[in-house]
């Protein structure tokens, strides 16, 4: 008779309750740290600096990131590449200043009738244009915004109120508090961007884990599959894009609020869409933080290229775009935000591991294995050996501590192994097979190691077929057979269901059995 | 509006069309067989311009000649940056169909790269490049036609001509189309289909070379003038179908006319707003254009 | 200074802030070694569109500055040095206010000037203002400019409404001298900020002034083809043309316009633009351009009419930095840097206040600062040189001669008014 075992999943779990793996279920969680921890120095950043041109720049540079965050969260989670975005920070600019120089109302209420009138557009836009793909797409919409862009250019007025053609709109001085949106100094902008910024970034991870989020990767994964599953892929995509725009229109009002004057050539011009849509890709397109990253990246090399070679190498700082561009899509297609969810990253964010053929460093000792593990968590060698010898103690492999890894026994190696996952200083280590191949008396004494850690905090995730080990060690069993999930909780529980059992022995044997 | 005037300005925009057409001839067989929008495209035709400057500032060569030097040098040029840049691309994502998007972006990448590397080592100032050739005007009945516009307009109809004949009748012209009309059957049937890549990414830009020169006598050359050449040349592409060799230049004729006439009724912007216009409306209504298989 | 854009891209993961603050205060220290120097800060666009003006203007501010400086610099100041320290602004606005933070706040200049495009310069002394920095409008002609009520802005050369003016005031003048009038005036001009500001005030006046406007028509950038607005002009049959289009699209109006033997009766009048940049002279033949008429910001035929030799040696320092040699743009560099110079004399400071006092007293009635053709430098209340006005040219027997304002004109000089014909040429 032939049985299918399929490896059962152990969890053995420390005191406190466990954890979520990681914060944010998607590539969002790890960097999201690193994203507060910018916001929050942000925040503090004019209470020590006081030099108006660094304030200035920041705010561009924060500006730009907000741009990159809007465009993403149609272009990225959709798939499809926009170079006529500019056309909606255009048209927030212009309607959030024209509401307030013709009729006295406040940017702050402006700014969102643009938001809306953008989203409109992006409505009349997307709807015919939603089911071209790819390359025509953005063809199309660069034919888009130079139509929108052309015809501003050449046309005075609008129902009688003055637009100014190529000429643009400056706003004048109105006073200087909230209500108008003008300041004597730059700290206020500064807040207003940062704060904008922040909920962009936090409108994104919330979409992330929203619905339309998950509609919208699917649709961006494969259309025709999304469809099958009764996604409405230009419902979606009409919502982000509406969404995107009125976001993109906000910025655009802060633009004209902040620079006080707009004209269409800057404002809607295709130079800017492809900038939004450069530091979102480069950064990390359909990512949370990615468009913040690239803005973050290239936006200082924009200021700093200029500041240092202005007029010497003229077009300088674009060709390094263009060759960061062209090495972004060729190496790092998913954007610079990718290698922080690489392995060594996620390892210093508290996971470590083992593998199912233990792959301790050859050519090194026992003792220098564990040494490197330990390095990852602080820099000091010393502390790092001094760890590694209590491991060592641990482990029970004090007397081998100046073995090479190569001449060990294969459950020494898997001893080192775990050694080294440890002085990492791991909340949660991921085991692969941690007794194939050993002894009884050998996986005795790993149960025994790893009783120990568990104890220690440290959560343990452990996958296995040997049941002893699981049942001896797990406070929580998850079941799973031919890639499906068949049982789910304590242990004891765990080994009484018909299902488990079926799975493990057999439909005949469950039968006899009952 | 007069005969005259209306008849002339229909004349101006074939020639112009042609020439439009001609220009946009190798973009449409780098899409037709690799499926890429070469957004670089603009790019090539102003570096061929530059050459064409450069040749003859330094050696006193007549653009008309400079074309022998700068077609085999783009093609070389064309060459390398899909062996180097793009086919790298092509490994990545293991098929020989690469995601368009990703092409779009890295040739826009090669776009910026190039424009302003030669804004950087030609300064911004606009050259000019002069012909031998003296008459400047050649009259058709009573309509004077510039001869230089005429000479691009003819040589664009001479080169598609050629490369239809060429592509039709030579092995390598056939691994060519085999590969544009099925790269898989192509690669099982021995046909090297990178290497087939590479040299038509090289004929595209040698073919947008040729152009180059041969518009150098007539539009003035500044390091940012491919941009609306490569606009122009997408909106021709789309319009007469995309990998045609024939639809390129009906669709720059249609275009060349269309702006030429529109022109006499309303202000030029707005001609132009039309043009835009109706490259989206055959996106929209017809995607395979006017030439194009669905 | 690569290395140091690399570090900070190097270190975003960890600490971008402190990193960006970080280069930028150590760009900063440079600031304070050369503590002799007086320092005028200048944005110009040095790269973008209009990069090719902007790298003119730098020229003539280089050379006239260096001229200062060999000459003993600044004798009231005990000999300083003038340093001029350029911004890029690549003609948008963001930037361009972005350079004038950082020449104020980082470089801490006495005095800035620039920006020639009126969407830069708009901002940006908005911020020179609230910073109480003076500043020199250089090139930017929109009227607005100097009618803010600021006291930190100061513009040598010409509103807008006085280059329209001076276009029709010579049609005007040369119809009275010869009793021969222009009646209908064809408008085609670049359908950006420049050419439509500059068409509108022409409409303006052509109204006032009794004269027809039969064509108005905008041109986007970057035609390949002007035939069918050449068969335009021809059919509304115009007894002159006023041009405003920018170097390439004015080559290739140009050539198109000789090859079309388009006959004006009383020529082409050309707001300056591609017409004013040397290297537009140098592309075309020179029978395409003949009795061209050129509004433009200063005289260029000032060294046929006077030799100074300040001003050869600095149209052979321009023409080493350039490749061709003086324009209106590195003119109007000159000048503002002379200027700088006398006000500097004058305030016996580099306190910012004292300078814009000075500034304010300016009455500067010869020397190198009024090398664009001026007769005299000084400014109404609102900062703006009441006494600016720009030069006439026609394009005679290949040469360019100033033939308004008359004073300006040469002796041997005799407008060709109304022009020959394609055919008798």
């Amino acid at each position: 008779m032939k049985t299918s075992i399929s490896p059962n999943v152990g969890v053995a779990t420390g005191e406190a309750v466990l954890p979520p793996l990681m914060p944010a279920a998607t590539n969002a969680g790890l960097p999201m740290k690193g994203v507060v921890a910018v916001l929050l120095l942000g925040l503090l950043l004019p209470v020590v600096v006081h030099d108006e041109f660094i304030l200035h720049s920041l705010i561009m540079v924060f500006y730009f990131a907000y741009l990159a965050s809007a465009w993403n969260l149609m272009c990225g989670y959709v798939g499809q590449v926009s170079f006529g975005h500019s056309v909606f920070s255009g048209i927030g600019g212009y309607v959030s200043v024209l509401l307030l120089t013709a009729a006295g109302i406040t940017p702050w209420l402006g700014m969102l009738v643009g938001g809306v009138l953008s989203a409109v557009v992006a409505v009349l836009i997307g709807y015919p244009t939603m089911r071209l793909r790819g390359p025509y797409f953005a063809l199309t919409t660069i034919a888009f915004a130079e139509i929108i862009r052309i015809w501003f250019e050449n046309t005075d007025t609008i129902f009688g109120i003055a637009i100014k053609g190529a000429e643009g709109l400056s706003v004048p001085l109105v006073g200087t508090d909230w209500t108008v949106f003008q300041f004597e100094s730059k700290v206020p902008y500064y807040y207003i961007i940062l704060v904008m910024l922040a909920i962009i970034v936090g409108m994104t991870a919330a979409m992330e884990r929203s619905r339309l989020g998950a509609c919208l990767k699917a649709i961006r994964g494969d259309r025709d599959a999304a469809e099958s599953l009764g996604i409405n892929p230009a419902k979606y995509t009409l919502m982000a894009y509406a969404l995107s725009a009125f976001m993109t229109a906000l910025g655009g009002s802060f633009y004209a609020m902040f620079i006080r004057y707009i004209n269409p050539e800057r404002n809607m011009g295709v130079e800017l869409s492809i900038d939004m849509a450069l530091m979102s890709i480069i950064g990390g397109q359909g990512t949370v933080i990615g468009p913040l990253v690239g803005a973050l990246f290239l936006a200082p090399v924009a200021e700093l290229s200029r500041t240092y070679l202005g007029g010497q190498l003229i077009g300088l700082h674009l060709v390094l775009y263009g060759l960061v561009l062209i090495l972004a899509v060729l190496y790092l297609p998913k954007g610079l935000v990718h290698p922080l969810m690489r392995p060594w990253n996620v390892c210093k964010a508290g996971l470590a591991r083992t593998f199912q053929l233990s792959k301790p460093f050859g050519g090194m000792s026992t003792r220098e294995n564990l040494v490197v593990g330990g390095l990852v968590k602080n820099n000091d060698r010393r502390r790092s050996e001094a760890k590694a010898d209590e491991l060592l103690d641990f482990l029970g492999m004090s007397a081998l501590a100046r073995t090479d890894a190569d001449d060990l026994t294969a459950f020494e190696r898997r001893k080192v192994e775990l050694g080294r996952a440890l002085s990492t200083e791991p909340s949660l280590l991921l085991m692969d097979e941690v007794v194939a191949g050993a002894t009884p008396q050998e996986a005795m004494i790993m149960v025994g190691l790893i009783k120990e850690i568990r104890n220690q905090g440290v959560t343990v995730l452990i996958i296995e077929h040997v049941m002893k080990v699981i049942m001896g060690l797990s406070d929580r069993v998850i079941v799973m057979h031919l890639g499906e999930l068949i049982a789910n909780g304590e242990p004891s529980s765990v080994v009484t269901q018909p299902d488990v059992l079926k799975a493990y022995f057999g439909g005949d044997y469950v039968e006899a059995g009952a | 509006m007069d005969f005259y005037v209306l008849s002339y300005s229909a004349i101006n925009g074939i020639v112009v069309g042609a020439m439009l057409g001609g220009i946009a001839l190798g973009l449409s067989l780098i899409f037709g067989v690799l499926r890429i929008v070469n957004f670089a495209h603009g790019s090539f035709l102003m570096l061929a311009m530059y050459i064409a400057f450069w040749m003859q500032h330094l050696a006193g060569i007549d653009p008309y000649l400079s074309v022998l030097i700068a077609a085999p040098l783009m093609f070389g040029i064309g060459f390398f940056v899909q062996a180097y840049i793009i086919a790298p691309l092509i490994k990545r994502e293991r098929a020989l169909v690469v995601e368009p998007i990703s092409a779009l972006l890295l040739t826009a990448g090669v776009y910026i790269v190039v424009d302003n590397l030669a804004l950087m080592s030609f300064g911004p100032n606009v050259r000019s490049v002069t012909s031998a050739i003296e008459s400047t005007t050649v009259m058709l009945g009573e309509y004077p036609l510039n001869t230089f516009r005429l000479v691009a307009a003819f040589a664009a109809l001479a080169m598609a001509l050629l490369v239809s004949l060429w592509l039709a009748r030579t092995d390598m012209g056939r691994a060519i189309r085999a590969t544009a009309l099925n790269r898989d059957a192509a690669a099982m049937s021995g046909i090297n289909v990178p290497f087939v890549y590479n040299v038509t990414f090289g004929l595209g830009c040698a073919m947008v070379a040729v152009m180059g020169c041969l518009i150098a006598p007539f539009i003035p050359l500044t390091p940012n003038v491919g941009l609306s050449f490569g606009i122009k040349s997408f909106i021709v592409v789309v319009l007469g179908g995309i990998g045609s060799i024939t639809g390129s230049l009906l669709g720059g004729v249609v275009i060349g006319l269309f702006e030429s006439v529109a022109a006499q009724f309303v202000a030029t912007p707005t001609a132009a707003i039309f043009s835009l216009g109706l490259f989206i409306v055959i996106l929209l209504v017809r995607p395979q254009g006017l030439m194009g298989r669905k | 200074m690569m290395n140091k854009a690399k570090s900070v891209a190097a270190r975003y993961g960890t600490g971008l802030m402190q990193a960006v603050a970080a280069v930028m205060l150590t760009c900063g220290s440079g600031a304070a070694l050369a503590q002799s120097a007086v320092k005028m800060g200048c944005v110009l666009p040095l790269s973008g569109g209009s990069a090719s003006v902007g790298n003119q203007t730098k020229a003539g501010v280089t050379a006239a500055v260096e001229q200062i400086n060999q000459a003993g610099g600044i004798k009231a100041l005990g000999g300083a040095k003038l340093e001029a320290i350029f911004g890029d602004s690549q003609s948008k606005a963001d930037i361009g206010v972005a350079e004038t933070e950082r020449l104020i706040n980082r470089e801490k200049v006495s005095v800035l000037c620039g920006a020639f495009n009126s969407a830069v310069t708009f901002p940006a002394t908005e911020v020179a203002e609230r910073n109480k920095t003076p500043w020199i409008v250089v090139g930017s002609v929109k009227d607005e400019i100097t009618e803010r009520g600021y006291k930190y802005t100061f513009r040598i050369n010409n509103k807008a409404t006085y280059d329209a003016r001076e276009q029709i005031d010579a049609i005007d003048m040369l119809g009275k001298e010869t009793g021969k009038q222009a009646k209908r005036v064809a408008l085609f001009y670049e359908g950006g900020d420049w050419g439509r500001s500059h068409a509108a005030n022409i409409r303006k006046l052509a109204a006032e002034r009794k004269l027809d406007v039969v064509l108005d028509e905008p041109a986007p950038p970057g035609q390949v083809d002007f035939t069918s607005q050449l068969l335009k002009i021809r059919a509304s049959k115009p007894d002159a043309l006023i041009v405003a289009l920018y170097t390439p699209d004015q080559l290739l109006f140009s050539r198109q316009l000789a090859e079309q033997r388009l006959d004006l009766p009383f020529g082409l009048h050309s707001a300056g633009g591609g017409t004013e940049d040397p290297t537009f002279y140098a592309a075309v033949p020179a029978k395409q351009v003949a009795y061209y008429f050129v509004q433009e910001d200063w005289q260029i035929d000032f060294l046929d009419n006077k030799s100074e030799p300040l001003l050869l040696n600095i149209e052979k320092r321009v023409r080493g930095i350039l490749g061709h040699g003086m324009s209106a743009y590195a003119a109007q560099g000159v000048s503002v840097a002379y200027v700088v110079q006398d006000v500097l004399e004058r305030a016996k400071t580099t306190d910012r206040e004292a300078i814009r006092k000075a500034l304010a007293a300016t009455d500067i009635t010869g020397g190198p600062a009024l090398f664009p053709g001026y007769q005299r430098i000084k400014f109404d209340e609102n900062g703006q040189n009441t006494f600016s006005h720009g030069a006439i040219s026609q394009n005679i027997n290949g040469k360019r001669r100033t033939i308004w304002p008359v004073d300006n004109r040469g002796a041997d000089v005799k407008p060709v008014w109304p022009v020959p014909t394609w055919s008798k040429r």
